[in-house]
């Protein structure tokens, strides 16, 4: 009984707790990946995003990307890993409604590089229960680059050429795992973040502020790891706010 | 220059193809003599509990022009760069990339198993090259030969395409640079070569230096073996002839991926 109670808060404590988040990838199950805690893990996943950022109002940014990880246990409960995606991202808002335009005016880029590294830390608690501390950092590799097309005196014509530059974004979570039946893992806890941006355009439009960065610090997430067949696993990870992002990885471990 | 490459190849296999049709009208009309036009009956069976493989050989002095070459080639050239690169380069890391470049020449496998109506074949094959791909960091790692995965590669190619439809070797052929075939496998080398991803980098030297990369990168996996070879062969060029034959019949027999022995292997076997 005091394992449902206790799972069921972990499961409510993020949704409650939740504001904005700014997550590059999920921070994965405090346990890590690598069999017995030592040794390679690989996985493949899919991330969708959907987080505010600041500029000069608040900017919603969406993505999805497909990416690749690879991470490595040490000793003592210590995994690192390594991760890199492809994927869209489109951020609403860098430019307001107006007469004279005839595209979107969101700012979409394609074929944007993700690239992130993470440390995770565990300590069981007991053989089912352990926390555990997670650290990731994420960079995006190249811009995003957009045209923002209208009419100006009765021609079609790019006005602008907007992009968004050296995006990055670290974030930490602390995190509650629980081992349930059928090999099934739960994990909770609470996060922080910070993430930048730079948004350009040109010619230059007056009032838009250049540097975006995180609308809100801290949040929370949630997931959990079912076993597949072989050493295959399948873990999903959500992060609520106003907004939710959420991913998903195959995890193969050697 | 790629473009004189390939009709260098073809005038050399056109060549050597109408030498083999050609070379028993040269004689009389009987059946040519073993010893002269055509070197047969050379069995690679120890124990004599198999059909013997035989390969016909009537380019013997070229190839053993040929075989000089490839023999200096390696003592001079290859052996001292993939030395060197051994050196420098840990072990893990050239099987990794070994695994790699196998992993890339998916295409000829899975295509020449389709050939062979071989669908279980070609169906493990696009498993292996799925899971490596994605969870093998692009083939530098092989879960896919795990053994709780176990799923071993099908070695096909176009000669062994040609084979099950029925055609033989033909003859021995000793290229320069490429190192022993037959007539069959080379016709087979060429199909492979469309089907093999790096063939397609351009500009030309670009391929040729990744193909070069990936042979002196095997060529450090296996110093040794050619020496071995070489020290227990009363006629070095007659053994390398017999282990290229049964080589090929071994990978027809789908004994699977023949992976590089490890330095541990290599060490014990010594």
């Amino acid at each position: 009984m005091k394992k449902i109670i206790l799972w069921a808060l972990l499961i409510l404590i993020p949704f409650v707790a939740a504001e904005n988040l700014c997550a590059q990838g999920m921070l994965g199950r405090p346990q890590g990946y690598s069999r017995d805690g030592k040794g390679l893990y690989t996985a493949a996943g899919f991330l969708s995003i959907r987080h505010i950022l600041d500029g000069d109002r608040p900017y919603l940014i969406t993505g999805e990307i497909i990416y690749s990880e690879a991470g490595y246990g040490m000793s003592a409960g210590f995994e690192i890993y390594g991760r890199i995606g492809f994927g869209k991202k489109v951020i609403s808002g860098p430019l307001g409604p107006a007469d004279y335009l005839i595209s979107s005016t969101d700012l979409r880029g394609d074929d944007r590089i993700l690239t992130a590294a993470g440390l995770r830390w565990s300590h069981p608690i007991n053989p089912s229960l352990r926390v555990g501390l997670s650290l990731q950092g994420s960079y995006y590799l190249n811009d995003g680059t957009d045209e923002v097309l209208g009419v100006r005196k009765d021609f079609k014509r790019t006005l602008y050429e907007m992009k968004i530059k050296r995006e990055w974004s670290i974030e930490g979570g602390m995190g509650i795992q629980i081992d349930l039946p059928k090999g099934l893992k739960a994990y909770a806890g609470p996060y922080v973040n910070y993430g930048e941006g730079k948004i350009t355009s040109q010619p230059p439009i007056y009032g838009l502020k250049e540097k975006i960065k995180s609308h809100h610090l801290i949040g929370a997430y949630g997931g959990f790891t079912l076993p597949l067949v072989k050493r295959f696993a399948l873990t999903s990870e959500g992060w609520y706010t106003d907004t939710f992002s959420w991913s998903c990885m195959i995890t193969y471990t050697y | 220059m790629r473009k004189s490459v390939h009709t260098l190849i073809f005038i050399l296999t056109a060549w050597t193809l109408s030498v083999g049709i050609l070379a028993p009208a040269y004689g009389s009309s009987e059946m040519p003599s073993p010893e002269k036009d055509i070197k047969v009956n050379e069995t690679v069976d120890e124990y004599g509990d198999e059909e013997p493989i035989t390969i016909y050989d009537p380019l013997e002095p070229f190839n053993r022009v040929m075989f000089e070459f490839n023999d200096k080639l390696y003592f001079w050239v290859v052996k001292p760069v993939a030395q060197g690169y051994g050196e420098v380069m840990p072990e893990p890391v050239r099987a990794g990339v070994n695994r790699f470049f196998h992993n890339l020449s998916f295409p000829v496998r899975f295509i020449n198993c389709l050939l062979q109506a071989n669908f279980k074949g070609a169906l493990t094959e696009l498993g292996r090259f799925s899971i490596n791909t994605i969870w093998g960091i692009g083939g530098i790692l092989d879960p896919a030969g795990n053994e709780d995965i176990n799923l071993t590669p099908y070695e096909e190619d176009f000669g062994r395409t040609l084979a099950s439809y029925g055609i033989g070797h033909g003859f021995f052929i000793m290229w320069p640079i490429f190192g022993p075939s037959s007539l069959r496998d080379t016709f087979g080398s060429l199909g492979d070569h469309f089907l093999q991803p790096v063939s397609y980098i351009r500009p030309w030297y670009t391929e040729t230096a990744i193909k070069g990369y990936d042979k002196i990168n095997d060529a450090s996996l296996r110093i040794g073996d050619y020496e071995s070879l070489k020290e227990a062969a009363i006629d070095a060029y007659v053994a390398v002839r017999n282990a290229y034959i049964q080589h090929r019949e071994k990978r027809g027999g789908r004994t699977g991926f023949i992976a590089p022995p490890t330095k541990q292997k290599r060490e014990s076997d010594k």
